[in-house]
């Protein structure tokens, strides 16, 4: 049954967008269809380029996200994993806890960038000579 | 001219609202949701052991179902077996000659397996 | 023939739960403004729903000069097919879901990730400055806050040892997971709220600076496209809530649980002031994640060391 849920999700899309062209009438003109702007006409400038820290936003995703998915297969057999298991499991997150320490710290988490220098000295020594 | 600020500036503006709290104290809240949540708990493992024992049941009765399973299977398996043995005639009957000798010839010639059929081509096992 | 019927009927009744929760939603936040609303057309305002989409269905389809055109096709149907079949393992009583898998939970979420493609493609082919900005703002907030959702989400199965939905709602019988999970149920309905894109955190589409978000250039059926896929997510994340953390339930319980989470939705946008972006992510991956993480530790050693860990197999 879930086959047929698959396929009616998007062809009840098509039928509505069927429907509508159908049923709609048109009368296109330039100003309609250009990119809408605030009152005059857009000239090319809409893939502009965009604030790299929502790039960075995305990437930083990309870690948490496999970390979740690491993470399924042990919320699954929980009980037949037992202790060592556990261990694993606490010893992978105390890594990613880490790094997500360093990236905090770093400010790659910040949006807002008011271009002062926000890295603090980290210590990434464990001993001074 | 322009109105400039008084000299010796303004007032500080009182910014912050003095409202009167509301509710209990913080700490009255804390724990009374650490209670709910120490009861929620406790309710929650003795559901995990009602879990464990509904399904240990339902393995034990997985268990002694097993012999019957398995003899319902092989039941299945020989019916197979033997629906596809009497096709095999029934093809080599309607056969030309030379059609007869390819089909006799082996296909596996390891004879130390066993190889079941895995579909029948005939209806159910009542017509065989 | 009959399971035809039973999976249209099922259709039929999340589009219309999602018709009558979009007046709901007006009627409602009329009356905490001091207005009455739509209450014109039907008893009360009831067939504004209807009078609605009638009226978008009949309006001019405009295509952008310079979009892509495919893509622009595409992304409302992305979107609503997403939206639509997170529904698929949603068992509504026992045993009365369109699939009872084993391993449902997972496409469900997996199903709501797929949702952000939509929105991205749609501002990157409109080919319009405020689709692209409300399509890079809706990007970061909706996989930051997802990645907390799945996270919480993750938790739960680990409570309940289970992915299929029914037999988590059985698991519920002994006691409702929002009681020892209260706070991570407070985070959840945050996070929906976020990951709906509704109003205090709906900087996807504020009005006043992008015109209509990763909308502005659609028109007619394909704005009623986007418009149902987020509605029919609204409405499925509440009924989410409410079955994992609120015990869910069979018909009729069910419904009454999912309208008063839908409601509370209507109630924040009517509340509480929009919240300002960076403050917005910033407490997802700042306050929310580190909590979460904390969690993921903390909950796994206590049902260990209790011993609770759920002993289920999957095929059970």
């Amino acid at each position: 049954m879930f086959t047929f849920f698959f396929y009616l999700a998007p062809m009840v899309a098509v039928v509505l967008m069927l429907m509508n062209y159908l049923m709609s009438n048109e009368n296109p003109y330039v100003e309609k269809n250009g990119p809408f702007e605030c009152g005059f006409t857009s000239y090319h400038q809409s893939r502009s380029a965009f604030n790299v820290s929502f790039m960075l936003m995305a990437m930083l995703f990309l870690p948490f996200d496999l970390e979740m998915s690491s993470m399924l297969p042990y919320v699954m057999s929980a009980y037949t994993n037992g202790l060592y298991g556990l261990m694993m499991l606490i010893m992978f997150l105390l890594q990613l806890v880490m790094a997500f320490v360093y990236e905090m710290n770093l400010g790659a988490l910040n949006l807002t960038r008011n271009y002062t220098p926000m890295i603090k000295p980290l210590k990434h020594y464990l001993y001074k000579k | 001219m322009q109105d400039l600020p008084p000299i010796g500036g303004y007032e500080p503006v009182q910014w912050k609202r003095n409202l009167p709290s509301r509710g209990f104290r913080p700490v009255i809240y804390f724990w009374l949701i650490s209670g709910a949540m120490g009861y929620g708990f406790y309710r929650f493992y003795q559901g995990v052991d009602e879990q464990r024992e509904l399904t240990r049941e339902k393995q034990w009765a997985r268990f002694f179902l097993q012999p019957l399973l398995i003899a319902e299977e092989d039941r299945n398996t020989a019916r197979r077996y033997f629906s596809e043995l009497k096709r095999q005639e029934l093809v080599k009957e309607s056969m030309s000659d030379e059609m007869k000798a390819k089909f006799e010839e082996e296909i596996y010639h390891d004879k130390s397996k066993l190889r079941l059929p895995r579909y029948t081509a005939g209806g159910p096992a009542s017509e065989h | 023939m009959l399971n035809f019927v039973e999976l249209l009927l099922m259709f039929v009744s999340v589009l219309l739960a999602v018709a009558f929760l979009t007046v709901a939603e007006r009627k409602t936040l009329g009356y905490m403004q001091r207005r009455v609303g739509p209450n014109a057309v039907g008893y009360y305002g009831m067939l504004m729903a209807m009078a609605d989409a009638a009226k978008l269905l009949l309006k001019e389809m405009v295509m952008p000069t310079h979009a892509d055109k495919l893509m622009l096709i595409m992304s409302p149907m992305m979107s609503l097919m997403s939206a639509f079949l997170c529904w698929s393992f949603m068992p509504f009583a026992p045993g009365t879901t369109m699939s009872d898998h084993s391993y449902g939970l997972m496409f469900t979420l997996a199903m709501s990730s797929v949702g952000v493609f939509g929105t991205l493609l749609a501002g990157w082919s409109a080919n319009s400055k405020y689709s692209l900005l409300g399509s890079m703002r809706s990007t970061a907030q909706l996989i930051s806050y997802e990645l907390m959702l799945t996270t919480m989400v993750l938790l739960c199965m680990l409570l309940t040892g289970t992915m299929n939905l029914s037999k988590y709602v059985e698991l519920q019988e002994s006691m409702w997971m929002g009681v020892p999970l209260f706070p991570m149920s407070m985070m959840w309905f945050m996070g929906c709220v976020a990951e709906c894109a509704r109003p205090p955190f709906d900087n996807v589409e504020a009005e006043s600076e992008l015109v209509s978000g990763h909308m502005t250039e659609y028109s007619s059926s394909m704005f009623v496209l986007f418009f149902l896929s987020e509605y029919t997510s609204m409405l499925f994340l509440s009924t989410l809530t409410s079955m994992l953390f609120f015990g869910g339930g069979t018909g009729m319980m069910l419904g009454m649980k999912a309208n008063m989470f839908a409601f509370t939705y209507m109630w924040v946008r009517a509340t509480l002031p929009r919240v300002r972006y960076d403050k917005l992510m910033h407490m997802c991956w700042v306050m929310f994640l580190p909590l979460l993480f904390g969690l993921a530790m903390f909950l796994p050693s206590l049902m260990y060391f209790m011993d609770a860990m759920v002993y289920t197999y999957p095929t059970m």
